[in-house]
């Protein structure tokens, strides 16, 4: 149990160092800021929309004023992110997540790229970008 | 046993991906190691993925006779496609072709596959994902693309390919009419016909409608086909633009079908459709990413 446990960690960390080589539609590095750290945003699941060619994962965010901000965050295709073992399911509308997300280029634009995204558990659910910034190219 | 031949599997696989790097002239995924069993050199059958060659027509360098000029009507078209793929337009292109460092956000960006629109030919067999190849007795060839779920057929009866009077009526379609024939060891197909709004590749590079396109594969070991090609088009370039050699790998059955790692599962359905594409995407993430909320 405990190899099968350490060769399923080595799948992930393996897995989580691919880009969107296969079944890429457009670059992503383009409108997003993957050269600096990632935000973090504490949110809830509004949708997770599960289609091709791009997962979309809505959440709702306070923001500092309190209002709440329904944040749109770009994901990978069903294709790529079954092949990583999420699906339809890996995240469902209420739930608490953090998302740690590349922003938009464009100030103030609730838009961004899923870098990953935790339930309070610390279980991670998802996982697209790097964490370390300027490690994916722009294509 | 089976899980951790499984888990090797996934793990080369894997590593494979992410030794592919940023795509700045990325090639396409390694080829495992040569396959030395005894082959048909007449049997294309199978499914098969890119290994080599880059992602462009040819590589596109500048200074060489990569990119033939073009004439001023192709220069034109050209400079009217926005790409959203390559480096961001404005950085120093150093020593790439100008037309690998134009890249718009998408949402500025016109390429046709951004609005689900196809992607026609040679751009679709330039895609990474797997194709099937399947021959129908000698009257046709078909070549079945994962992404897009699309059916190309190449008639092999022995039919002419239209021209004149006879193509003007027909007019130009997303991917033309092929033929293909056996001569020697290299399976030839021509096509005609093709649809100006395609582009050849990601990076925008244009055709018109009187593009030839002239394809050569042949199978070179049990699980290695090549794949050359030429595009003469007389109203866009000066002289033929010619391809690098594009490798295609032969996937082993069991790829198939392990959690349908690259296969032709129906739940995933590799489509770019309106519905999702354009409704949602571009108006919920694509376009205020790119270009703030209007």
């Amino acid at each position: 149990v405990k190899a099968k446990a350490l060769i399923s960690g080595a799948i992930f960390a393996a897995v989580s160092l691919c880009g969107t080589a296969v079944f890429a539609h457009h670059g992503t590095g383009i409108s997003y800021d993957l050269a600096h750290a990632p935000v973090t945003l504490k949110g809830t699941v509004a949708e997770f929309r599960w289609a091709n060619p791009h997962v979309i994962l809505y959440i709702d965010v306070k923001d500092k004023n309190g209002n709440t901000v329904r944040w749109a965050l770009e994901g990978n295709s069903i294709v790529n992110w079954t092949r990583r073992g999420y699906n339809r399911t890996s995240v469902k509308v209420g739930q608490e997540v953090t998302a740690v997300v590349y922003p938009s280029k464009v100030p103030n634009t609730p838009n961004g790229v899923v870098a990953h995204v935790t339930l309070p558990t610390g279980e991670e659910v998802l996982r697209f970008q790097s964490d370390t910034p300027g490690s994916r190219g722009v294509d | 046993m089976k899980w951790i031949t499984a888990t090797i599997f996934i793990l080369g696989l894997s590593i494979s991906l992410a030794a592919q790097g940023t795509g700045r002239g990325r090639p396409a995924r390694p080829a495992p190691p040569p396959d030395n069993r005894p082959f048909d050199a007449h049997d294309l059958s199978g499914v098969w993925y890119r290994t080599g060659g880059d992602r462009g027509v040819n590589r596109e360098r500048p200074g060489t006779t990569d990119v033939p000029s073009f004439t001023p009507e192709g220069q034109k078209m050209f400079d009217a496609n926005k790409p959203a793929r390559g480096r961001p337009i404005g950085e120093p292109i150093g020593n790439d072709h100008p037309g690998r460092v134009r890249a718009v956000v998408p949402a500025l960006s016109n390429d046709p596959i951004l609005l689900c629109n196809p992607q026609g030919l040679p751009r679709l067999i330039l895609d990474e994902e797997p194709v099937e190849f399947f021959p129908l007795g000698n009257q046709r060839f078909f070549q079945f693309f994962q992404w897009g779920r699309i059916l190309r057929e190449i008639w092999t009866d022995g039919r002419k390919l239209p021209e004149g009077e006879q193509l003007a009526q027909l007019g130009p379609s997303w991917f033309g009419m092929s033929v293909g024939k056996w001569d020697g060891e290299a399976f030839v197909v021509d096509t005609v016909g093709l649809d100006d709004r395609t582009w050849l590749d990601i990076y925008g590079f244009p055709h018109s409608d009187e593009m030839k396109l002239h394809e050569t594969w042949r199978r070179v070991s049990y699980d290695v086909i090549e794949w050359n090609y030429t595009i003469t088009d007389p109203k866009i370039y000066k002289t033929p633009f010619v391809s690098d050699t594009k490798s295609f790998t032969r996937m082993k059955p069991e790829d198939l079908t392990h959690a349908g790692w690259y296969g032709f599962d129906g739940p995933w359905e590799g489509l770019c459709t309106y519905a999702d594409e354009v409704e949602v995407f571009k108006k919920t993430v694509e376009d205020p990413a790119g270009v703030g909320k209007k």
